[in-house]
């Protein structure tokens, strides 16, 4: 059709023929939009720095351009920003150096720093192998941290006492108040993984650790030694051991198809059990350590909506003289025993068990809600399922279709207490004993 | 004024209850308008309209989705519509199939008048593709004709290639301009790079374009078992590009651009179109204006563009199930699954691929065509989109034959048979699902014809529901009463019954006694579980005298 065929139409607009008034908008609906126009004018100036974000994320490829302030141009080198907050311990920030592929095979060295929340320093060298060594898998780390406000509460499952006249001995005395020492740990582990068959893997571990302590400052709350008498501390005046350990593992958790987030399982179990040996070179007695960990997960729905089913127990073969008061199994916090305070727990054995329900609300965000209990014993014999320690709350997950960006949870317990969490670290990662916090 | 307002608001509600069977439109006595001129001369570019991506849906999203309420919209009645309740011809829309007779060959053909480069390799690569994240090249084809080739995902053989294909010439059919499109067959070495070719990265920075660049493209791309690539190839449109029109309101250095976009009817209604396709991929980048050159004058064509995701292609790209179900970022959703805990079941649960190579994740089990939904709601005709409109996209959807739809399937050239016979079937499925969802929405009375009897006129229709066998001809009535412009019954409601067919006629009806006769025919049809009416004006026509349609309202 050309501009001929229509010579002599009507304009756009004038085709409907109509003869009767066209109704316009009344008078109330135009009285009320002039009453919004204040509002709107709010609604859109509160919004401007969102709005210019956007604008500005796209105008200047804000992704790509980090990639390439950041990154070289294969991605295999650069620098990534890190940020947590924990409640009880605040902002933690940080970066990281990374080189995903050192010599070609996905060997990796990456180099981190942070500072703040838990940590006055921290700073993390690791080099793992990739591919190069087919099944096997070696890791070596270096740690040094600086952390001025470790929590602790005295020793087993005790509740919340009052101040006691003076400083008391942890290892009898019930007492549990909230203090906080000051701790320097430096570390150094190798890692060896080989896969035996299928999602069967032997792994084999080994650290050298050596952790100074002493009292925080008062502004970071109560200093371990106005209540727990530090010659009764055992450990107190530094710890230096090499731990040990081999662990089987079965793993084959994993997302169940390709239209679910790759960070979640949705399928699979996990079945780990390890022992080790912690050996002490500053001529204290050496004991050991063993535990197991299962997970199990049901995906009961697309989405997926999943059930994940978590029993966790851990133990030291030492007395509570002999085992240092921070290398006890601890509980409490976002990692385990969520509704209680980070490590509010610590004693010679620890059980954990959890049954969390998590669903997606959008292929980019998935909520949950959970419980977990469990408690800590003074041995193996008083292992029992009397007054367990009850936490639970919910959390809201945010992710790419590739990786975790971060979880967000409100929790209690029936000990009460509220706790805002917030972790770039998924739940159902496994806790290893090298490496520990 | 305003002391009167509210009596007088009262007043005017009072009336509409007395005369409530009529609706007040009124149409002048002449013939509908069949084409407007929108092709008045615009001697001056119109400035180029710039897609930010973020911008635009987090407009879309948020900020303009919350200030847009803030507005207090009122839902109103689509324009850009004639007499008799069509969209006239103009630079967004020709009237094609159902209007005149289509062959399946014109269908396969679609816009199609430059024809293919397959025959005119080598092809010369100009630049690499811009825009959106697949792969594809600039090229010339031996004749010199310049193309947009884009190439499918190695995991996704011919998905992008024939669905852009087929849904271009189904579009065309429908009545949009689209741009010429072509399934190609080439091998790399067909590809020449351009002594001057440039490679754009993200930020626009160019360079000269090396080999390595069109080779790391083409290891991203799905090779045929005998190392042909296959392609699609876009002629590049006439005229200077424009962007793509605004969402709401008008271009506003185009003169001829005079009906706000969200009241187009032509736009409002392709909702019904595209949920039968499921194009989800609406975003302005994938309309294009072109301010196109016609003898000495100059005006501004509307094109639709870049179909590569529609028939389920999306979900499978996207690796997601939840297109043309949810919204991407839907915060209804949501809030819904948040609220339920999961407890309820998704619209978009039990989606699954299909296995035959080249079809996406498109299906007419669970097609809802009333609940379809694009990937953003940043498209604002979509939004206000009513019954009416949606009717009319899916009496344009009805029309298609199973050979017209199966000849914009072999356009796609899909190399398993089974494939093309999929897609037919399940087009079908879904057409006739769009039909039977809006046919139940407005009355799918169609085709009006007046003719004269010796006391007045007949009138003629089609019920679009059972000559399509959506309904039982048997258990349907029409109820047919006539008003002058008064609103005066002219005379006793008669019942009249459809053919087999679908076909009905009225007995002679009276028309009013004013000088052109003007009358309303209220034709109600009824059969269970449904109940509607549509009023047929009705006037002399003052040259012949004889009775002619002027004017066609649905309630
Ligand atoms: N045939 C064509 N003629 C002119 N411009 C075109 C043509 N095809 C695409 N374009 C332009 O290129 C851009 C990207 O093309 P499109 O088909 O939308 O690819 P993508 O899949 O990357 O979104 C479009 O927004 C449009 O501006
Ligand atoms: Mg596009």
């Amino acid at each position: 059709m050309t501009a001929a065929d229509v010579a002599g139409a009507p304009v756009a607009g004038d085709e409907s023929g109509r003869t009767d008034p066209v109704d316009d908008d009344s008078v109330a609906r135009q009285g009320l939009r002039g009453a919004l126009f204040v509002p709107k004018v709010a609604v859109n100036l509160a919004l401007s720095p969102a709005r210019l974000s956007a604008w500005a994320y796209d105008r200047y490829h804000l992704d790509e351009l980090y990639y390439r302030v950041f990154f070289n141009d294969a991605r295999t080198i650069g620098v990534i920003p890190s940020a947590s907050f924990t409640s009880g311990f605040g902002i933690n920030a940080g970066a990281r150096f990374v080189d995903r592929d050192l010599f070609g095979a996905r060997e990796q060295l990456s180099i981190a720093a942070g500072i703040g929340g838990r940590y006055q320093q921290v700073y993390k060298v690791a080099v793992q192998s990739g591919d190069r060594l087919g099944r096997v898998a070696v890791e070596l780390d270096g740690q040094y941290e600086l952390r001025p406000k470790d929590p602790f509460y005295g020793i087993g499952d005790n509740d919340d006492s009052a101040m006691p006249a003076a400083p008391v001995d942890p290892r009898f005395d019930p007492t549990a108040i909230e203090t906080r020492y000051r701790e320097r740990l430096a570390r150094a582990a190798g890692i060896v993984a080989v896969q035996l068959v299928g999602d069967l893997h032997l792994r084999s571990a080994s650290e050298l650790t050596d952790r100074t302590f002493s009292p925080s400052d008062t502004r970071d709350g109560t200093p371990i030694d106005t209540v727990y008498d530090p010659a009764m501390l055992v450990g107190y005046g530094g710890v230096r051991y090499v731990y040990s350990e081999l662990e089987l593992r079965f793993d084959d958790r994993r997302r169940a198809t390709q239209y679910e987030p790759r960070p979640f399982y949705s399928v699979g179990s996990l079945a780990a059990v390890f022992g080790g040996r912690i050996h002490r070179l500053d001529g204290a007695p050496d004991y050991w350590r063993y535990g197991a960990d299962l997970q199990h997960f049901v995906r009961i729905g697309e989405g997926p909506r999943v059930v994940a089913l978590r029993l966790r127990g851990e133990a030291v073969s030492g007395t509570r003289s002999e085992v240092p008061f921070t290398e006890l199994p601890q509980l409490g916090g976002v990692d385990d025993l969520r509704g209680y305070p980070t490590d509010r727990f610590r004693d010679r054995v620890l059980t954990l068990g959890t049954i969390e329900y998590s669903w997606d609300l959008s292929p980019l965000l998935s909520a949950s809600a959970f419980v977990d209990t469990g408690r800590v014993f003074g041995s193996l014999d008083d292992f029992g399922f009397g007054h367990l320690r009850v936490g639970y709350g919910v959390a809201l997950q945010a992710h790419t279709e590739n990786s975790f960006g971060f979880q967000s949870s409100l929790s209690s317990s029936i000990d009460g207490g509220l706790f805002l969490n917030l972790s770039f670290n998924p739940v159902f990662a496994i806790d290893e004993r090298v490496r520990r916090r | 004024m305003t002391r009167y307002a509210i009596p007088l608001l009262g007043l005017a509600w009072a009336a509409s209850c007395a005369t409530g069977e009529v609706p007040s439109a009124r149409f002048a006595n002449a013939p509908a308008v069949t084409r407007v001129d929108d092709r008045r001369d615009v001697p001056d570019k119109p400035s180029e309209r710039e897609f930010i991506h973020s911008l635009y849906h987090y407009d879309g999203v948020v900020q303009r989705r919350l200030s847009r309420a803030l507005e207090l919209p009122r839902t109103r009645r689509a324009l850009g519509v004639n007499a008799l309740d069509e969209v006239p011809d103009s630079t967004w829309f020709t009237n094609r199939i159902g209007v005149r007779e289509l062959t399946p060959d014109e269908v396969r053909r679609g816009p199609v008048q430059v024809g293919s480069p397959e025959a005119h390799r080598p092809w010369m690569i100009h630049s690499t593709k811009t825009g959106g994240s697949e792969p594809g090249f600039m090229i010339s084809d031996a004749r010199g004709k310049k193309f947009l080739l884009k190439l499918d995902m190695a995991a996704f053989p011919e998905q992008l290639t024939a669905t852009h294909v087929i849904v271009g010439r189904l579009l065309w059919a429908c009545g949009f301009n689209v741009t010429e499109d072509h399934v190609v067959y080439f091998r790399p070495d067909d590809l020449v790079i351009a002594a001057d070719a440039v490679g754009k990265d993200v930020f626009g920075d160019k360079h000269p374009l090396r080999r390595d660049e069109v080779e790391a493209v083409l290891a991203r791309v799905a090779v045929e078992p005998d190392g042909r690539l296959r392609g699609m190839a876009s002629l590049w449109l006439d005229g200077k590009p424009l962007g793509g029109p605004p969402a709401e309101g008008v271009r506003d250095d185009d003169p001829n651009d005079r009906i706000p976009h969200q009241l187009r009817r032509d736009l409002r209604g392709a909702y019904a179109i595209f949920a039968w396709l499921d194009h989800v991929d609406v975003q302005e980048s994938n309309f294009l204006d072109m301010w196109v050159k016609e003898g000495d004058r100059h005006y501004v064509k509307h094109y639709l563009l870049d179909f590569g995701k529609a028939l389920g292609v999306m979900n499978t790209t996207g690796i997601n199930p939840r297109h043309g179900r949810e919204y991407v970022i839907d915060f209804a959703a949501i809030a819904r699954s948040l609220v339920t805990a999961g407890a309820m079941k998704r619209p978009w649960e039990g989606r699954e691929p299909s296995p035959l190579r080249g079809v996406g994740m498109f299906e007419a089990d669970g097609f809802d065509p009333g609940a379809w939904k694009p990937d953003s709601p940043a498209y604002v005709p979509f939004l206000t989109a009513d019954r009416f409109d949606k009717f009319w996209g899916a009496r344009i959807v009805i029309r298609f034959t199973r050979e017209q739809i199966r000849a914009a399937v072999d356009a796609g050239r899909l190399s398993d048979p089974r494939a093309a016979d999929y897609l037919t079937d399940t087009l079908i499925a879904r057409q006739r699902a769009t039909a039977r969802y809006w046919f139940a929405r407005v009355n799918p009375l169609d085709r009006f014809a007046a003719a004269s009897s010796e006391t007045g006129a007949i009138l003629c229709f089609d019920d679009l529901a059972l000559v399509h066998q959506l309904d039982d001809a048997a258990a349907t009535q029409y109820r047919v009463s006539t008003y002058d412009n008064g609103v005066q019954p002219l005379g006793p409601v008669t019942v009249v019954r459809p053919d087999a067919a679908g076909h009905a006629c009225t007995g002679a009806l009276p028309l009013a006694a004013s000088s052109d006769g003007y009358t309303i025919v209220r034709v109600e049809t009824v059969r269970p579980g449904f109940d509607r009416a549509t009023f047929v004006h009705i006037a002399r026509d003052a040259a012949s005298g004889a009775p002619r349609l002027i004017g066609i309202w649905r309630p």
